[in-house]
């Protein structure tokens, strides 16, 4: 199922992060409740996105529905700050997509953040955008055999990253692992 | 994009080629769009989301000693 917010949680801070949901606003969870994430609200409302974490420090909330239009602009949180500033632009707008944080160089354990999936809002989505750690623009990934929407991403535990469920144009549900 | 309400959740072991999925207590309430998490003490927790009347929603639910239970509220319906 599509999410109209989504939430982070920062293995850092072991902080969860909650954002958008037809809000331009977010909100962390502590161990006494809930707290909007101030001074800083994003430009725009928010629902079908997704978010990852970037690092410690930073959080990343990409494409989705902004003032209800399919979009592919990204948003980039500081979290010492609380405030939004303007990211990368996804190659394809999308909606209803996912991502996560992977690691895109084993070797030097650099960390990025693949964007997987989706819907245009009309059809679904077959490819794959990676944002790597310093990159100013998204690059394509290896695409999804067929385009799906919907569905979760994991980091495999032995490596890569695990597509669990989503839904295609003809309605199929299944998982991917790559 | 049709969408099927459901109140059921389920858990995965993503550390075993052989785990299948494991049926969790039914949510109290059918929210759909809503957001899962892990909460500081490992508990999950399911937030938000749109009721079956198309009301966004602020209410939580933990996972505590395999029931769930009323959590922290969201300050803004989502």
């Amino acid at each position: 199922m599509g999410t109209s917010s989504q939430s982070t949680i920062n293995s850092a801070t072991e902080s969860v992060l909650a954002v958008g949901g037809y809000t331009k606003n977010a909100e962390t969870l502590s161990a006494t409740g809930w707290s909007l994430v101030t001074p800083g609200t994003l430009p725009v409302t928010v629902n079908g996105h997704c978010s990852a974490v970037v690092n410690a420090t930073a959080t990343i909330m990409i494409g989705g529905y902004q003032n209800n239009l399919v979009s592919g602009n990204s948003y980039i949180l500081s979290n010492s700050s609380g405030t939004w500033t303007a990211g990368p632009k996804l190659i394809t707008k999308r909606v209803y997509h996912t991502c996560a944080k992977i690691i895109t160089n084993k070797t030097a354990n650099v960390y990025g953040v693949i964007v997987v999936g989706g819907n245009t809002g009309k059809i679904s989505i077959a490819s794959v955008e990676v944002l790597k750690k310093g990159a100013t623009a998204f690059v394509l990934g290896k695409a999804l055999p067929v385009g799906m929407f919907y569905s979760s991403l994991f980091e495999d535990p032995s490596g890569g990253v695990i597509l669990l469920n989503g839904v295609t144009d003809t309605g199929l549900t299944f998982c991917i692992s790559q | 994009m049709a969408n099927l309400v459901s109140n059921s959740t389920y858990v995965i072991d993503l550390t075993s080629s052989t785990s299948t999925c494991s049926a969790l207590p039914q949510l109290p309430i059918s929210n759909y769009g809503g957001f899962a998490a892990l909460d500081g003490s490992g508990a999950p927790i399911v937030c938000g989301g749109l009721t079956t009347l198309g009301a966004l929603s602020s209410v939580c639910y933990a996972l505590v000693s395999g029931a769930w239970t009323n959590y922290f509220n969201l300050t803004t319906g989502r």
